[in-house]
């Protein structure tokens, strides 16, 4: 697990290693319950999360002799049995078929065992298109139940990373990945005692949990690690997915994609070729990067170079050694004092290259500048997009700014509607028609049809949660993520905590999309002694993003916790990490170039 | 001391006893029957064997298999009259009776003789006729008549298993004899196959292939019968010359050459645990056991007998009695064999005289303790009584340590506790009313769960339940075997229903619906709805309404649940279900979310669209349907659409290609009625005259020519491919006219849109150089003015309504990046909606920086006129300009510019 995060004695929860340490030994189960030397058939979406799970060198030890990826190609192979992981989507089922009829028909010298594991579970719909397809019996079916997967201390994602996809045409199944993924952290850090959801979504995830205590009883004799879960339903707020992310993790994810803590670097960032492309893991393992990764990339520079200064003096301080023993001391911290300097290295380049990127360019300038003028002032951007559109920009940059613009300022008029969408189909392609009816759909980008039939209200929010915040650096306020714009998500968290919701339901919740919000309490059978032995601790709540959250969202979690009065510590769990970019593309579709 | 020893039998130094088990008072001719029995205790079952000469008042049993317990009491009895000839009968792991017989079928039985469930041998055995089908306790081996060998590994329940067929060289001759080995003992981890060859060789094959290995047989002889050791790691082959050879399991080392005085094959040979071998001749009515350094000992029977082998020995069935005959186990001799000194057996020997008042027992006991065997000694007797069969033994054994106990300080006494508890559920499952005579050791290795399951299987629900509850065992697996039990009988639906409530209750973890269903398939519904009420699962009610046909329940419980897959399963209930199309669908689409999956599903396979636009009309969706016909205009469907008409042309002509069409299409082939559905749904949609829809038909043959002769039809090109390119635009104008019908007049115009610029597209292709088919309008315009064509481009500007800057922005583009200069300067004369700064922009990014300084004149505000110069690294110039405009930010623009230039100019 070269870049999975360390979780011995985890930050927040001691013991978080133990659902890592279950899933690995699970997955060490099935390969050596299949004898023999065996290759491995991984779909994509899959690789990198079983990566964190399980190192190669000990999937090879358990007789893995090759791994595979699945597409439509053919897998040309001696080994006799393959063992699939795939996600129960149809696209995929498509695949295996072919596998399956190309091993029974092609290569009929070669008669394999195949293996096909379901992640996290089977379905009807599978089955039967693997029955449609005349090829059922001719491979194991079985499960993989692979949930969530901690990127880091406080971060824990399913890895669904189609489920917006789903949202969008209306198809809720991840929901109950997300109920039972946290009825199992229950199992292992107690139940938890208070459940709060905001959003529809929201509700049949905390509905299902309380269903699940009952279906599936678990041991309420573990003192509850977990003191609230609250469920919320990306849908509640569509507006800062869209919004550039101006933290450190968030930019670098803006900028070059981070996929399960991992991102790709220019060789050259690591010291290496600067032909090639390297993997690094951004998480806490890497401590300097723990300290920058929430910090406004405004703060980044200063932070960074300091932090030079300071790891170069100690790194010095070896001319001035005298006494033996303070060379002892030095000795002792040049591993923790090399390990420093390499990745002081690495953040050097990247803020370097963040910077040429962004600061000669006065298009991404003006692009922070406009969504910041939308947020806050509500200025129509039809200028600044429609030249975003004759510069070719990329579509997601620009489907981002039509949609912040779409929901901040209630929607577009129907002259400018078309407008739009015929310039994005003549200038990007008539395949987006779906895009678009996508986007549409989920009531991103649409054209006013009066007050009454808009429910979501971004001007009521921003006054009544507090949304936009103009000096930031020095209240210490979590809008610096967006360096002045604070997560209508971590808002509600915030409230949820300070005030409480209650009373919130005519300035805040009615403003909302959907409207819905609630809480239940599960009552467990500690005794009060152990009740009370809890509460002197700092409680923990775990946040559940359902279809997606941020980095910046993540960020601002991180610095709410550390607000002074704020006795909380917040676990995020996700169905899967977003960006803008990835959020608009899940409403694209196959079609013809 | 007891006498117990002196029924021992000593062979080789080790000590064999053959116990009673049972009297048997059964009737039952051996002679007439082919029997079987299960490992640990299992029941005895009795078929016919054909190959004797019937009696005349006993060809009417001929028609049924019985099952016996080893005690002799009948408890089942299978019909066999209407049923195939008897190859083989065997037990499984899980103590079902399979019966192989001749038409290749395998049947698998209760042990009370109900049917479970069937599955038949791979078709060669059908065209080929059965040499041989070996039943083993998890799989089977099996040989055609011309000798292709196949076997399986995996007895699943209701999944016809996996076949492997070995790969074998031609053969001649049949094998003289066979041994299947089960997969748990062979190195492939696969059902290993040995054969005894005419030439004395063995063939050992498996998965990995054939070898054949000498196993030291002389002229003229081989091997007449082969047995594998219950550890798997001894064989033992019998010759056509009475000779028995035992060698090590994977034939490397050889142990034993005994020369018997028999001159024909053994009728039953096997191991008799892991170190002596039971032979059996019919013919001279001979049971011969053979100890490991090849001393042998005769034991008697009268009449016909069989041999059932236990991993820890073997039962001997005969007409009158049950025996079991094992090595004595080591707690046993250690404390009775004769002259034994060993402190279990002379603490054994001091109770006993204690109880006959002899004082000096103390003593005895003290001088163990005090060489600290104590302990050790009492364990030994708990040990032995549990390896004894004879209460009264078991008892003596137990008091012993009992007493003795109380010598010692500490004491595991639960565990002693445990041991007795152990030992009185095995006496009395061993009792004649159970009938099953498991040893401890055979106990050890099926487990408590297995033993209940057993019991279960016999019925014995209330033994079943007590063992658990004195065992502190989880008894739902009991409690719902009995409910299931419960429900079969004839008693009221109220009484039964009661006396469920009462056993199980409301707090239980039981599922209800897993009862519900046994009523249900016991034909009960109104007791299974009544039974559902109770299932707080929501989830699992779903299959249940299902099965009782309550749809409007099944579906809303399966929304309730939140689990999707659960309403697939009523969503392909219903559409798989012979119930009008119609009416399933207005079921699905109460719930968005179920309709919202089946378009999930349906919109993946064009085999399914006709359907979907039906589903999509009942749910007004004629946003949603208007984009379906967009999307099947895409390759992805064009290709389905051919495959799947090109199906039912075939399907039409030859219903055998069914079969194949599946194979490539991958989904199912579009149902017959579903036509009608089309011209329905067009008689809806188009009132057009025109329809497009006539012309796609005829279409479609020629397109059958061509997905024939590709072998990758995805590879097409629609640049190449006329008919598909034709085909595309049909299908874009059914679309379009679909948007029309439901008035959306911008989605029609872009849909049009979009069929103009492939037509005009297709035309330039063969204008111009160079692909355009699958550019954007933008990327169109841009090509066309590469092609140094801007009369054209302006055309196309026109007709689709580019705004006159976008259309600019396009033009300068493309002119640089194709270095037409001149024509950009030319083009610049005109007064340009979008300023110059994009000119000087395009320039540069097209490393033109001389051509760029043309249009820095031209862009009016000074400030950024004086940029562009410093950026250009035209400095006086840029000066110049900012002295001209005062501006002070410029000139520090520039200075700052001007430092950094030093060496890497133009870089911005």
């Amino acid at each position: 697990m070269s870049g999975a995060i360390n979780l011995e004695n985890s930050r927040i929860i001691k013991d978080l290693g133990l659902i890592r340490d279950e899933i690995q030994q699970e997955l060490f189960r099935i390969l050596d319950s299949i004898e023999g030397p065996k290759g491995i058939v991984f779909e994509n979406e899959l690789m990198i999360p079983l990566g964190l799970i399980a190192e190669f060198h000990s999937l090879k030890e358990r007789l893995v002799q090759n791994v595979f990826s699945l597409n439509s190609d053919p897998i040309r192979t001696k080994l006799k049995t393959l063992i699939f992981f795939v996600r129960p989507k149809m696209k995929m089922m498509d695949h295996i078929a072919k596998h399956l009829r190309f091993h029974d028909t092609e290569d009929k010298s070669q008669k394999k065992r195949c293996f096909i594991y379901f992640v996290p579970r089977k379905t009807f719909i599978c089955e039967k298109l693997l029955e449609q397809a005349g090829v059922k019996g001719a491979a194991v079916i079985r499960e993989f139940n692979l949930d969530l997967i901690p990127l880091d201390h406080d971060v824990l994602t399913l890895g669904l990373e189609t489920s917006f996809k789903e949202f969008i045409s209306g198809d809720t199944s991840s929901l109950y990945y997300v109920s039972s993924s946290v009825h199992k952290l229950q199992r292992f850090f107690g139940l938890i005692p208070d459940i709060k959801y905001v959003g529809k979504n929201g509700k049949i995830a905390g509905e299902m949990l309380l269903r699940m205590r009952r279906e599936s009883p678990i041991d309420e004799n573990i003192a509850p690690k977990i003191n609230h879960v609250i469920f919320i339903d990306r849908n509640v707020d569509l507006v800062t997915p869209v919004i550039t992310q101006l933290t450190y993790e968030g930019l670098i994810d803006e900028m070059y994609t981070i996929k399960h803590s991992y991102v790709e670097l220019d060789g050259s960032f690591l010291g290496k070729d600067n032909q090639t492309k390297e993997k690094y893991a951004l998480n806490s393992n890497d401590i300097l990067f723990e300290e920058l990764r929430d910090l406004n990339m405004g703060e980044v520079g200063p932070f960074l170079s300091q932090k030079a200064k300071k790891i170069s003096q100690d790194y010095n301080s070896r001319h001035d050694l005298q006494e033996l023993q303070e060379y002892k001391v030095f000795i002792g911290k040049l591993p923790t004092l090399q390990k420093e300097h390499f990745s002081l290295k690495i953040h050097l380049s990247i803020v370097e290259d963040i910077l040429n990127k962004t600061k000669d360019d006065d298009q991404f300038r003006d692009k922070i500048d406009t969504e910041m003028g939308i947020l806050i002032n509500n200025i129509q951007a039809n200028d600044t997009i429609q030249n975003m559109i004759y510069r070719e920009k990329p579509l997601e940059d620009v489907l981002r700014m039509l949609c912040l613009q779409s929901l901040v300022n209630n929607d577009f008029k129907s002259k400018s509607f078309d407008n739009f969408r015929r310039e994005i189909l003549e200038t990007y392609g008539f395949q987006h028609i779906f895009t678009l009816a996508n986007l549409e759909k989920i009531g991103m980008f649409k054209k006013s049809e009066g007050r009454s039939k808009t429910r979501f209200n971004f001007n009521q929010l921003k006054k009544s949660l507090n949304l936009i915040s103009e000096n930031f650096e020095e209240t210490k306020d979590i809008s610096s993520v967006f360096s002045g714009y604070a997560p209508i998500t971590v808002r509600l968290v915030q409230k949820a905590f300070s005030s409480g919701w209650q009373g919130l339901e005519d300035s805040v919740f009615r403003y909302l999309s959907d409207g819905v919000f609630g809480q239940f309490s599960q009552e467990n059978d500690l005794s009060n002694s152990e009740q009370s032995m809890i509460s002197e601790k700092r409680n923990v709540c775990l946040v559940f993003f359902i279809n997606g959250v941020t980095f910046a969202e993540i960020s601002a979690l991180r610095l709410l916790s550390q607000m002074q009065d704020h006795s909380l510590d917040y676990i995020v769990a996700t169905t899967h990490i977003i960006s803008g970019k990835s959020l608009i593309e899940s409403a694209y579709e196959n079609f013809d170039k | 001391m007891s006498l117990i020893s002196t029924e021992w039998t000593i062979l080789s130094n080790h000590f064999y006893r053959q116990q009673e088990l049972y009297k048997l008072d059964w009737d039952v001719k051996l002679e007439d029957y082919i029997l079987s029995g299960g490992q640990y205790g299992g029941a005895l079952a009795l078929a016919r064997d054909e190959t004797q000469f019937v009696k005349a008042q006993t060809s009417m049993l001929k028609s049924k298999v019985f099952i016996y317990t080893s005690a002799g009491k009948l408890i089942g009895q299978i019909d066999w009259m209407e049923k195939s000839r008897i190859l083989s009968m065997g037990w499984t792991d899980n103590g079902r009776l399979a019966i192989a017989t001749e038409d290749g079928a395998v049947d698998f039985y209760s042990v009370l003789g109900k049917h479970v469930w069937t599955f038949n041998l791979p078709k060669a055995f059908m065209e080929e006729g059965i040499l041989f089908v070996d039943l083993l306790s998890n799989g089977l081996i099996a040989m055609t008549k011309t000798f292709r060998l196949f076997a399986t590994n995996e007895f699943g329940e209701l999944t016809t298993p996996l076949f492997n067929e070995y790969k074998m060289p031609k053969i001649r001759q049949g094998p003289k004899c066979r041994m299947g080995i089960e997969a748990k003992f062979a190195n492939s981890r696969n059902v290993e196959v040995w054969l005894g060859l005419s030439d004395g060789n063995i063939a050992v094959i498996d998965s990995n292939g054939y070898e054949e290995r000498d196993v030291g047989m002389t002229e003229r002889e081989h091997v007449v019968k082969m047995a594998l050791s219950s550890n798997g790691k001894m064989v033992c082959l019998v010759s056509n010359k009475g000779r028995f050879v035992v060698y090590t399991s994977d034939l490397g080392n050889f142990y034993l050459d005994f020369q018997s005085h028999a001159t024909r094959a053994p009728t039953q040979m096997l191991w008799c645990s892991s170190d002596s071998i039971l032979s059996y001749w019919q013919n001279v009515d001979l049971l011969l056991m053979i100890g490991p350094t090849g001393e042998s000992v005769q034991f008697d029977y009268d009449g016909k007998i069989y041999l059932v082998p236990e991993p820890d020995g073997a039962r001997v069935v005969s007409a009158t009695k049950c025996d079991f005959i094992s090595v004595v186990p080591s707690p046993l001799t250690d404390i009775f064999k004769i002259g034994s000194a060993s402190d279990a057996s002379i603490l054994f020997d001091a109770i006993q005289n204690f109880e006959t008042k002899s004082a000096k027992v103390d003593e005895i006991i003290r001088s163990i303790s005090q060489r600290g065997k104590l302990s050790e000694a009492i364990k030994m007797c708990i040990k032995a009584a549990a390896h004894e069969f004879r209460p009264d033994l078991q008892r003596k054994l137990l008091r012993t340590a009992c007493f003795a106990k109380s010598y010692l300080d500490f004491f595991d006494h639960d565990s002693y506790a445990d041991k007795c508890k152990i030992i009185r559920v095995l006496n009395n499952i061993r009792t004649y009313t159970i009938g099953i005579p498991i040893t401890y050791p055979q106990y050890k290795l099926l487990g408590i769960e297995g033993l209940i399951e057993r019991l279960l299987d016999h019925n014995q629900h209330l033994l079943a339940f007590s063992i658990c509850k004195s065992l502190k065992m989880n008894t739902d697996q009991v409690l719902l075997r009995w409910a299931a039990e419960k429900i079969r009988t004839n008693e009221q639906k109220d009484k039964i229903l009661q006396a469920i409530l009462d056993k199980i209750g409301m707090e239980s973890s039981i599922s209800y619906s897993r009862i519900a269903a046994v009523a249900l398939s016991e034909g009960k519904e109104s007791l299974a709805m009544e039974l559902l009420n109770y299932e707080f699962k929501v989830a699992h009610q779903v299959p249940l309404f299902l099965r009782m046909n309550n749809i409007d329940f099944a579906l809303q419980k399966a929304i309730q649940s939140g689990q999707t897959d659960f309403i697939y399963l009523v969503i392909f209930h219903l559409i798989d279900s012979r119930r009008p199309i119609n009416e399933s669908l207005m079921y699905i689409s109460k719930f968005p979310l179920s309709r919202n999956l089946l378009v999930a599903y349906w919109k993946s396979s064009y085999a399914f669209h006709d359907k979907l636009k039906i589903l999509y009309q009942i749910s007004r969706l004629d946003h949603e349907a208007s984009l379906l016909c967009v999307l099947e205009s895409s390759k992805h469907f064009l290709i389905q659409e051919c495959r799947i008409s090109a199906q039912n042309e075939n399907s039409a002509e030859n219903p055998e290609n069914i079969d194949n069409s599946l194979a490539i299409g991958n989904m199912k082939t579009r149902p017959r009625h579903t036509s009608d559905l089309s011209t329905q749904i067009s008689n809806n949609l188009l009132d057009s005259k025109n329809d497009p829809r006539e012309d796609i038909k005829k279409n479609s043959l020629d397109l059958n020519g061509f997905i024939e002769d590709q072998n990758d039809p995805s590879e097409f090109n629609y640049s190449t491919n006329e008919t598909f390119f034709q085909k595309k635009l049909q299908t874009l104008r059914i679309a379009a006219l679909s948007f029309q019908q439901s008035h959306d007049s911008f989605m029609t115009k872009m849909v049009q849109d979009n069929i103009d610029i492939l037509q005009l597209q297709k035309k330039y292709e063969s204008d111009y150089r160079g692909q355009f088919i699958g550019l954007t309008i933008t990327q169109t315009i841009d090509k066309v003015v590469t092609n140094k064509d801007l009369k054209e481009a302006e055309k196309l500007y026109k007709k689709f309504v580019v705004p006159q800057k976008k259309f600019w922005w396009i033009v300068i583009r493309a002119l640089a990046r194709a270095r037409h200069f001149s024509l950009l300067l030319e083009f610049s004369k005109k007064k340009s909606p979008i300023g110059y700064e994009p000119f000087v922009q395009v320039c540069v990014q097209n490393f033109a920086p001389q051509e760029a300084e043309q249009f820095v004149d031209k862009i009016s505000d000074l400030y950024l006129r004086g940029r562009y110069f410093a950026r250009l690294g035209r400095f006086e110039k840029a000066r110049e300009i900012a002295a001209q405009s005062k501006n002070q930010e410029l000139s520090e623009f520039i200075s700052e510019l001007e430092s950094k230039s030093q060496g890497n100019d133009g870089d911005w």
